[in-house]
């Protein structure tokens, strides 16, 4: 079995959490199976002393399927 | 334009046909019914785009003149501008849903007006569209010659019916979201899908609300694209952009894709109230575009809000004279 990952930031304008359903929401688009999310950095963007968006990076994982041609 | 014709499956040929904005090239299809030819679209009604047509058409021996039938996907200028050229040269049968009719004499109707029509405006401005100069959006096919659609289809087509020509059969599905009569046909015997805009594999579709617009042209999209899936289709011809196999996986990331969109419009609307303007301009804000790019993400913002608000995701409220929307 093999896992592929691949590196995404989310950015919301909320919190931590939905910029990570964010960041795994767009990769769901292209890609299906991914089974875990690890955060690996965090920014706030800060505007008048304020957070105004929260930016995740996270490392998205997935099994990598085999075809089988019929 | 030179002419390019490629027969993609026994007696099916993709004809490309040139378009003046992008995309910049129209797939439309020949069929042979064996004793009779079917046109699935028609391309523009401009020069090029007809003398393209009539180069493939030679290329088999055939001409305009000698197409049975034509089948409209839906009325859009690039896919039903060239139908009535064809139909009055050919006599052909042609074919469009009921409510593609209605949308080919709402937008004649709008060839000779003067303005936008006062419940058109009061739309836009509701939305938080910022007041412009809408004249001088007005598309070229209004006053080029580029869309001389047929107004007196012969049959309308209807979901499940199956239009026999020559030996073919070809199963309508109504696919509404993109345009409200949208169909695609399926070949069953070939097992091939012409899906026109509704599946394409490259881009998504517009999806928008208009004055017009039924109440949630989003969730129509998606339910047609659970719908398609229930056919057993191994080739997909699609009007803009190659052919391809999948159209399971494909309707799936078109689906997953507007699911993210919404996410991303509600994640902005947790804490504040935004028209469907300033949502698009959060989402969509990113590099410079013309007014008519932002009025186009304006209507599509808005499909996926009242979607949202169907769906109980979000709430929907005025904030002066405008309408704005807010997570639930």
């Amino acid at each position: 079995m093999v896992e592929k990952t691949i590196r995404l930031t989310g950015i919301s304008a909320n919190s931590i959490e939905d910029a990570v359903q964010l960041a795994v929401a767009r990769a769901s688009v292209t890609i299906t199976g991914i089974h875990s999310a690890k955060v690996i950095g965090i920014e706030a963007e800060i505007e008048d002393k304020r957070v105004t968006r929260w930016k995740v990076t996270v490392n998205c994982t997935f099994r990598v399927t085999e075809s089988l041609h019929e | 334009m030179s002419a390019k014709i490629v027969e993609v499956h026994p007696g099916i040929y993709e004809i490309f046909l040139p378009l003046p904005a992008r995309p910049t090239i129209i797939n439309v299809w020949l069929i042979d019914c064996h004793g009779a030819w079917a046109l699935i679209d028609t391309g523009m009604n401009l020069p090029d785009s007809i003398q393209t047509l009539e180069q493939a058409l030679a290329t088999l021996n055939i001409k305009v003149e000698d197409i049975d039938v034509l089948f409209g996907t839906h009325h859009h200028p690039d896919h039903f501008g060239a139908s009535a050229t064809i139909q009055q040269r050919s006599g052909a049968q042609v074919y469009l849903h009921r409510l593609e009719q209605e949308k080919v004499a709402r937008v004649l109707s709008m060839f000779g007006m003067a303005q936008r029509p006062p419940e058109a405006l009061r739309f836009f401005e509701r939305n938080g569209v910022p007041p412009h100069n809408y004249e001088g959006l007005r598309p070229a096919f209004y006053s080029n010659g580029a869309y001389i659609p047929t107004q007196t289809p012969d049959k309308y087509l209807r979901d499940g019916d199956i239009v026999k020509v020559g030996e073919r059969r070809f199963e309508v599905i109504w696919t509404p979201g993109h345009s409200p009569g949208h169909s695609v046909f399926y070949l069953p015997d070939d097992k091939v899908m012409v899906v026109g805009d509704h599946l394409l594999p490259r881009i998504t579709p517009h999806v928008g609300i208009y004055p017009d617009s039924t109440p949630d042209p989003l969730g129509d999209f998606i339910n047609s694209h659970l719908k398609i899936q229930k056919f057993d289709v191994e080739l997909v011809l699609p009007a803009h952009g190659g052919t391809f196999h999948d159209h399971r996986h494909r309707a799936n990331q078109i689906i997953e894709h507007h699911r993210y969109r919404e996410e991303e419009m509600l994640d902005l609307l947790k804490h504040q109230a935004m028209t469907a303007w300033e949502v698009a301009q959060q989402v969509w804000g990113d590099e410079e575009r013309p007014f008519a790019q932002w009025m186009a993400a304006t209507f599509e913002t808005l499909a996926h809000l009242e979607h949202a608000y169907l769906e109980g995701r979000a709430r929907k409220f005025e904030r002066g004279d405008k309408i704005v929307f807010q997570a639930a």
